[in-house]
């Protein structure tokens, strides 16, 4: 059973587990579980209810996508929808204090769980995260009750960066935006949640009602306006029905029920729409990588001591990232002098080692731009500074596929520290590289034909990409870019060029060319990789793509948007040809030629 | 799967599927029948659908996705053992 059931002094300690799954999913088998037990809750046997986790990474990571994805019709997500939603309602309603004690991911409907309960608190590690995955990732609009309960439990402002913007906040955060109501250490959880506990049985919360629609409320709805008409045209209409729900939400001019039934029906239009059944197949992508990355295990070494021997800005940058991210087991040693260097023996996790004392398990870490690895396993994150949670873990096979074995308690490390790992082979250029530069150099070849750089920002945001290379290299080193472009790209003033890429304006005006060079110019960096096996499967390439340019989410990835079809509309636009290199043409032609798809 | 080419070959595919999600479940003594759903009865979600993929991927030495399998369905229930073969015969003819 998903639940397992504990009942001590009148306190009911409901603690999810998942079966067979390293996270909490909220499916349907645990649905019918809590709504049985609810329906036995009342005021003689019960004071309190408690909810937390036996996953120390996982509060609850969804309700699963399967519930949007194998749906065909309204009728189809409203049948699989009941379940979870009166199991919510249960807890809404249940005639004691209810009290989420947080520990781990909490997101998209996790976070709607957590609203439904009277008190929150949270374990400050790094690893407690609350994320609304939904619109952010996914395309469709959550339909448990957050566009409801949100503006009520943290204003309108925070609801909109939350939900609509994706925005990641750590417990802390959490704590100060009044999302939970108690921040505890991880060593602190179980007492101050039991404090919470009293307090809870002692002072019954209330519901919180309609905000009160000040100025700076309709302020933070006119920001969001602003920024969803510079939404791709495409994502603008499911991003405006979100913020509609959640200005009714927070007006609470209808009743809960009625509300609900709205944000169902809003939410499915949203998961049968074509761009929201593309953006949530990216779903299982993501998942491959990560499993391609670190293996299908989740437990980890009994001890791990994170060493950092840091070398210049950049490096002590990335151990004082690890140093906020607080994580349970992890003893983490302060940046010293020296190179950097992380260390992965097998049984005992990550130590330090000396620098310049090198062994075979270790790593060594480049947050500038490179072209290939120099040794046989390295971190490559030359987007570091950006704020891009990709780091490439390039290594070299040492026992035929599968690679370093001692690598995935490293990468399953890294991903606990909330990066997103993608494992390849060293080949002759790390695959970052490969497709930051193959995404540049169609840009950079427009401008050096006298193209406009506010075409070129109004073209790509048309196409789906929110980011702009303005924000893809906010933090790169643009001198040691351009050294890598020139070979493929238009030769001299590279960097300047890249430059006014960046500063340049989004235009009115757009170019389908530079969309279709594009097309061109990514798909012969991801042949290449594919022909040089610098990685297992393309969903690696996919993830690359999404992390570091921001490929758009309702083409769902880089390599299933690359379809013959696609790439031979672009052979057919002779303005893009003239935006890409005779060798990529040749790769485009023999592409087509051979028949195979990327994926099957 | 010979040589890089796979013959449609039902109870081939069939015993590869079993294999493939006995992996996934950790447990060999499951016994996969064809009628299984994969969620209601064997308890897969939408990760382990993912490593479903990876397993298949390994089964097959083919680079595959289920995306379309899962999108044609009406509800999570909708997918069984046997709709999951149908599937992947039907991408393993498209490339004989």
């Amino acid at each position: 059973m998903p639940f397992d059931v504990a009942a001590q002094d009148g306190v009911l300690t409901l603690t999810l587990d998942t079966p067979g799954s390293p996270i909490n999913i909220f499916n349907h088998a645990t649905a019918h579980q809590l709504i049985e037990i609810m329906s036995t809750v009342t005021t003689t046997t019960t004071r309190a209810v408690v909810f937390q986790t036996a996953k120390p990474h996982s509060f609850i990571n969804g309700v699963g996508l399967l519930l949007a994805h194998a749906a065909q019709t309204y009728a189809d997500i409203e049948r699989a929808s009941t379940p979870p939603w009166q199991a919510y309602r249960a807890v809404r309603e249940a005639p004691v204090p209810t009290i989420a004690v947080i520990q781990g991911n909490c997101f998209g409907c996790g976070v709607e769980f957590a609203l439904n309960c009277d008190y929150r608190i949270a374990s400050d590690t790094g690893e407690t995260q609350f994320y609304m995955t939904e619109l952010n990732d996914y395309l469709f609009i959550p339909l448990f009750g957050s566009t409801w309960n949100l503006p009520a439990t943290v204003g309108m402002a925070d609801a909109i960066d939350l939900l609509l913007w994706g925005e990641r906040w750590d417990a802390r955060r959490a704590g100060e935006r009044g999302l939970i109501d108690a921040v505890a250490s991880h060593e602190d959880l179980t007492d101050q949640a039991d404090q919470l506990v009293a307090q809870a049985i002692e002072r019954p919360r209330q519901r919180r009602g309609a905000i009160a629609w000040h100025a700076d409320v309709a302020a933070a709805v006119a920001r969001a306006r602003r920024r969803i008409a510079e939404l791709p045209a495409e994502y603008q209409p499911v991003y405006e029905d979100a913020l509609q729900l959640l200005i009714t939400g927070a007006k609470q001019t209808e009743s809960y029920d009625t509300h609900q039934r709205r944000e169902l029906q809003r939410s499915a239009a949203s998961a049968l729409a074509p761009i929201g059944k593309a953006a949530y197949a990216f779903f299982y992508l993501r998942q491959m990588a990560s499993e391609r990355a670190a293996g299908r295990a989740r437990d980890e070494a009994p001890v791990i001591k994170l060493g950092i021997a840091a070398q210049g800005d950049a490096a002590r940058d990335f151990g004082a990232v690890l140093g906020r991210r607080r994580l349970p087991g992890v003893t983490l040693t302060p940046p010293e002098s020296g190179d950097f260097r992380l260390h992965s023996p097998p049984a005992a996790g990550l130590s330090v080692v000396t620098p310049g004392v090198e062994s075979a398990g270790d790593v060594t870490l480049r947050l500038t731009v490179a072209a290939e690895p120099t040794t046989d396993n390295e971190i490559y994150a030359p987007a570091f500074h950006t704020g891009v949670r990709l780091l490439e873990l390039a290594t070299r096979p040492r026992d035929g596929a599968t690679g370093n074995p001692t690598l995935a308690p490293l990468a399953r490390t890294l991903q606990r520290f909330g990066f997103v790992v993608a494992r390849t082979t060293p080949t002759s250029r790390f695959v970052t590289t490969r497709l930051l530069v193959a995404y540049l150099s169609p840009l950079l070849r427009e401008l050096a034909n006298g193209g406009d750089a506010a075409i070129i920002n109004r073209s790509l945001r048309a196409a789906g990409f929110i980011r702009l290379p303005g924000n893809v290299l906010g933090g790169v080193d643009l001198a040691a870019l351009a050294q890598q472009i020139v070979p493929a790209g238009p030769g001299v003033g590279a960097e300047v060029a890249l430059q006014t890429l960046c500063d340049t304006a989004i235009g009115d005006r757009q170019n389908p060319a530079i969309i279709n060079a594009l097309c061109l110019s990514l798909l012969a960096a991801t042949l290449s990789t594919r022909e040089e096996r610098a990685v297992r499967d393309p969903s690696i390439i996919d993830v690359i793509a999404r992390e570091l340019l921001d490929f758009p989410r309702h083409l769902c990835s880089l390599c299933t948007w690359l379809k013959r079809a696609r790439v031979g509309v672009a052979l057919q636009d002779h303005r893009a040809l003239e935006l890409v290199d005779g060798a990529t043409l040749e790769m485009a032609r023999a592409f087509l030629a051979e028949g195979r798809e990327f994926y099957r | 799967m010979e040589n890089g080419h796979i013959s449609p070959d039902r109870p081939a595919v069939l015993a590869k599927v079993r294999h493939a999600i006995a992996e996934v479940l950790a447990d060999n003594r499951v016994e996969v029948k064809v009628a299984d759903h994969l969620v209601d009865d064997l308890g897969l979600d939408s990760t382990s659908i993912a490593s479903l993929t990876i397993a298949l991927e390994d089964e097959f030495d083919e680079v595959l996705l289920l995306n379309d399998w899962i999108a044609e369905a009406h509800s999570p229930s909708d997918l069984t053992v046997d709709s999951l073969v149908d599937y992947l015969m039907g991408l393993l003819a498209e490339s004989d």
